[in-house]
């Protein structure tokens, strides 16, 4: 148990450090037009669900459920202002579940790209990097283990 | 005179006989018979018919049915004798055996299309697709089966692919410094010209909008895309795709902005238009012996002017498909291979060392196979001998380049979104014949979960293409090597089948130069990234077919013309070619064709179930009034369409100020310092249209046609108070169309009035009379009836009054409307007057009242400005 509350804790502390992080100002000016590039993508299997801030959290619910029930597991990858979102997920997913699912949990960065359209002749093309926290939430159902019988 | 008596004056009357006749007097009285009678003589009157004038052992019954059994000589006056007389004689169809023999359905398919250009891929499309003419072209408009959503989710989820070889490529070669010059004048001079820095060195694809001569901002003419050479000389060679619609304009304005002048001697020291006779012939000698192939006659026109500027119509000469969507990377890498292609040292020293020894006698018959195909397109230019790519990959160069794109190729297999590209990249591949590498039952590729360093900007060397070389293409395009013969190679092998097509040589496939070019999608309020993104391909001619079935067997969805503008749509973009605007010729043309037919539609329909467009208070039901609007709203004849990209995203901010201030997400790319600009310093000209799109708050769809009006000062109290609220309705407007109505009633009184038993008894008494002025009160009747009814239906198309023809105010037309799948609302895509917009701005709201043309209801919407 106490193991779990570690991983309670740590799941609310970095979804405090992602609020409190100052968005970094873009880089913009009259010669260029931002323009976002979609992020890489690690893989895509079936249970592999990418949150996003727009679809309505009980879809997510839902999806999660016929997939737990299917494979038994699902990856949640959030990345940025979703991160919130993931983890709020993954832990009511494990409430409603009645703690008979664990999360197994990984931060990293993900490079972004950024591209930077010329608006006038002389400019050309520039590019802005940077790095932005993503989560990776693995859920799954614990294996609860039946205590030994000795056959008589 | 003879005893016998005669006549009158011998039996007492008073009639003398002459003594003697004259006889020129007399041939001169009878003169008028006798040409009577020789004419009748020589112009029988004739009451049969030919068959029934024969004689009787020559006379079939069957004859008047079936001229074959009539004599031959009469064959032809009798058909046209059955043609008069309104039997047009049968001639049965051939049967389906006979008409489906090759060479007749060859030369049914030449006939076809003589007066309009089939695709490559038409014969395909033609099967599953919707065909329409269109701008001289026979294209695929959308699939036979339902299939509109699942477009709309290839698009979002998988691949869809269309073909748009339509488009029209020009050439033009030239100094860099004069061309780039000249085309300025083209574009609008604020923003991105044809010699920007970005396009100039050929790595990235622009697309402009096009206008005439100096013609900014007044005389646009369309989207066009373009590219440049790759090749860094002073002499530069640029790509300029033409949308069909807008080909004319363009060209015409090209010509004569660059003094162009139609080489017509042909023995000039070009070989396309050699090579271009050379088809002609080929072909000929072709029909002679009946081979089959489809006529294809590309003439390629040449102008030249006195700056040492060329420009060529690559009319057909080049291919392009356009792939959208995350899994196009997945279906193209699935699809294309590359070759080994190493230097010629290389080649030498391992030679023959490489061949597995299984196959070698395959590759020595296949050789010979492919041989006797050289021999026969024998060609007469420098590659007669060798292929193309041996030549062309002996430099060093160009071996760097093959190495700068292969490496890039095998790149693209790890990403998972062409988006992930640099935007408009240009990348170009020599890849190997793709029927090689068919899959034997239709696969769908997915993406795979390789990782891979996300490309940041296109590598130098990645855009140089042999297809820019006319000598390349035409080789290519000559080679061509029909399916049936790779069939015959496999049926040869000791295992018949597609299974082994993966051992097959290198050396006996043919190696394609093509491009890939990449579309970045949309950007737009950070909604969905790059919706639409993909992929173009460029092929030289002749070889559609076997890159398309390529890849519809790696799942691709195929979408028509319709699919082009439901992706703009949804984007929303105006910005591409298939969409007109309305200062543009385009425009025009397409929208007086859509009136007509609307109008024609409308009155097909019977009256009870026309509506009644003066009672609901739409002056242009099939048909957008700019012209009246504008000269409404700011009294002047001439508009244009504001597309000054700045201008555009600080009125859009401004207008997002207005909005309320929860709605954080919104403003968060908002520029601070582009909303604290004054407007009207920035812009003077204020006779123009905003693009606009318009998106219901809660129930209804805008379609084409409907009115964008402003709410009134009740109508956004009441909509602020409840937010549910649905909209204004409009009041029902006298119809002129009641007084036709009275008519009538008043008519039926009349007619009555004549059917009673008074009535009659006058009529009995003076028949005649009465008669004759009945007839013509009718006739004047019917004449005023008839100028009103002209009078009514003309009322529908001629339009008077716009800004005030109903409760609200119009301020512009919702030009593409409907439900999009982006936003799960309805949305419309319009242009609205810029001084309404400044109102709004002034209001501090954004929020404007639509009206379907069919309806009295107006429904709530937010406006935004696209750019």
């Amino acid at each position: 148990m106490e193991n779990q509350k570690k991983k309670e804790k740590l799941i609310n502390n970095f979804k405090k450090k992602n609020l409190n992080q100052s968005k970094k100002k873009l880089i913009t000016s009259n010669d260029h037009i931002l323009k976002k590039r979609k992020p890489l993508r690690f893989h895509k299997k079936k249970n592999d669900i990418y949150v996003n801030n727009k679809t309505n959290f009980k879809v997510y619910l839902k999806i999660c459920e016929k997939y737990l029930h299917d494979s038994k597991e699902v990856t949640l990858h959030g990345l940025g202002a979703t991160i919130n979102r993931v983890c709020n997920l993954a832990l009511y997913l494990k409430k409603i579940h009645c703690d008979t699912l664990d999360l197994d949990i990984k931060t990293s960065s993900i490079n972004l790209v950024d591209d930077l359209e010329p608006n006038k002749d002389d400019a050309d093309y520039k590019i802005n990097q940077r790095l932005n926290s993503a989560i990776h939430i693995r859920v799954f159902p614990i294996e609860l283990v039946k205590p030994l019988r000795i056959d008589n | 005179m003879s005893d016998k008596k005669q006549f009158d004056e011998y039996l007492g009357g008073s009639e003398r006989l002459p003594d003697n006749a004259q006889i020129l007097k007399l041939a001169s009285a009878r003169a008028s018979e006798i040409a009577a009678m020789t004419y009748s003589l020589e112009n029988p009157h004739q009451t049969k018919l030919i068959f029934q004038k024969l004689p009787v052992h020559m006379r079939r019954r069957v004859m008047s049915h079936n001229a074959k059994r009539m004599p031959r000589r009469l064959r032809a006056s009798h058909l046209s004798q059955m043609n008069k007389s309104g039997l047009p004689p049968k001639s049965k169809r051939p049967s389906r055996k006979y008409r489906r023999r090759p060479y007749n359905l060859l030369l049914e398919y030449n006939r076809r299309q003589r007066n309009k250009f089939w695709l490559e891929t038409h014969i395909w499309h033609a099967k599953r697709f919707q065909m329409i003419e269109k701008w001289g072209f026979k294209l695929a408009n959308y699939s036979n089966d339902r299939c509109f959503r699942a477009n709309y989710r290839a698009v979002i989820n998988h691949c869809l692919i269309q073909d748009i070889s339509y488009y029209t490529c020009i050439e033009i070669t030239g100094p860099i410094v004069f061309l780039t010059q000249k085309l300025k004048m083209h574009c609008n001079p604020n923003e991105l010209t044809f010699g920007a820095k970005c396009y100039i060195n050929g790595e990235r694809e622009g697309t402009l909008m096009f206008y005439k001569a100096n013609g900014y901002p007044y005389h646009p003419i369309g989207y066009i895309n373009f590219m440049w050479n790759a090749n860094s000389c002073s002499s530069k060679a640029i790509w300029i795709w033409v949308h069909p619609a807008l080909y004319k304009d363009t060209l015409e304005e090209i010509i004569n902005n660059f003094n162009f002048v139609l080489e017509t001697n042909s023995n000039t020291s070009d070989t396309i238009v050699e090579k271009d006779q050379d088809i002609v012939k080929d072909l000929q000698a072709e029909t002679m012996s009946s081979e089959l192939k489809i006529f294809r006659t590309t003439k390629v026109p040449i102008y030249t002017n006195n700056n040492e500027c060329q420009l060529t119509i690559l009319r057909n000469c080049l291919n392009r498909f356009r792939l959208s969507g995350p899994l196009t990377l997945n279906t193209l890498t699935d699809a294309f291979k590359l070759p080994h292609i190493r230097s010629k040292f290389d080649v030498m020293n391992q030679s023959s060392v490489e061949v597995d020894k299984n196959f070698e006698k395959m590759d020595i018959q296949d050789n010979q196979n492919l041989c006797e195909i050289d021999i026969k397109n024998q060609d007469k230019t420098k590659y007669s001998t060798n292929t193309w790519y041996n030549i062309y990959y002996q430099s060093e160069k160009n071996l760097e380049t093959f190495k700068v794109q292969n490496d890039m190729f095998n790149n693209l297999v790890g990403l998972n979104f062409p988006s992930q590209l640099p935007p408009n990249m240009i990348l170009a591949l020599t890849v190997l014949d793709p029927r090689f590498f068919l899959p034997e039952k239709r696969i769908k590729s997915l993406s795979n979960s390789q990782i891979t360093e996300s490309i940041l900007v296109p590598p130098r060397l990645a855009n140089e293409s042999p297809l820019w070389d006319s000598n390349v293409r035409n080789y290519v395009t000559k080679n061509y090597v029909s399916t049936s013969v790779i069939n015959n190679l496999r049926s040869q092998s000791l295992v018949p089948g597609v299974h082994n097509d993966q051992f097959y040589n290198e050396n006996i496939m043919h190696k394609i130069p093509i491009i890939f070019i990449q579309k970045p999608g949309n950007y737009v309020n950070n909604n969905n990234i790059n919706f639409g993104a993909g992929i173009d391909i460029i092929l030289p001619s002749g070889w559609s077919m076997p890159f398309w079935l390529a890849l519809i067997l790696r799942c691709a969805r195929v979408g028509g013309l319709r699919e082009s503008k439901s992706i703009a749509y949804e984007t929303p973009n105006l910005n591409v070619p298939d969409i007109n605007h309305p200062d543009t010729n385009a425009y025009k043309v397409e929208a007086s064709k859509k009136r007509i037919m609307l109008i024609e539609r409308h009155y097909k329909l019977p009256s009870n179930k026309r509506v009644n467009y003066t009672k609901l208070g739409i002056s242009s039901p099939f048909f957008c009034e700019w012209s009246l609007l504008i000269k409404e709203w700011n009294n002047v004849d001439n508009f244009y369409i504001l597309r000054d990209n700045h201008i555009l995203s600080t009125l859009n901010t401004k207008i997002c100020m207005s909005l309320e201030k929860k709605r954080k997400n919104i403003h968060k790319n908002i520029d601070k310092n582009n909303a604290s600009i004054d407007l009207d310093d920035l812009i003077k000209d204020k006779d123009c249209f905003v693009p606009i799109k318009v998106i219901n708050e809660n129930k209804g769809l805008p379609k084409d046609f409907s009115i964008i009006c402003i709410p009134t000062k009740d109508d956004l109290i009441k909509y602020n108070e409840d937010k549910t609220w649905s909209g204004p309705v409009q009041s029902v407007l006298k119809s002129e169309n009641r007084e036709s109505k009275k008519m009538k009633k008043k008519t039926k009184k009349k007619r009555k009035k004549l059917k009673s038993p008074s009535f009659n008894l006058l009529i009995k008494l003076n028949r005649n009379k009465i008669q004759r002025l009945a007839r013509k009160k009718l006739k004047q009747e019917n004449k005023n009836r008839i100028e009103n009814q002209t009078k009514y239906m003309l009322s529908i198309d001629c339009c008077k009054v716009v800004r005030y023809s109903c409760d609200r105010e119009v301020i512009g037309y919702v030009t593409q409307g409907g439900f999009s799948y982006q936003e799960a609302k309805g949305i419309g895509l319009g242009y609205v007057i810029l001084s309404s917009v400044f109102n709004l701005i002034k209001e501090k709201s954004n929020i404007v009242l639509t009206r379907n043309t069919t309806t009295r209801k107006y429904r709530i919407c937010k406006l935004e400005i696209l750019s």
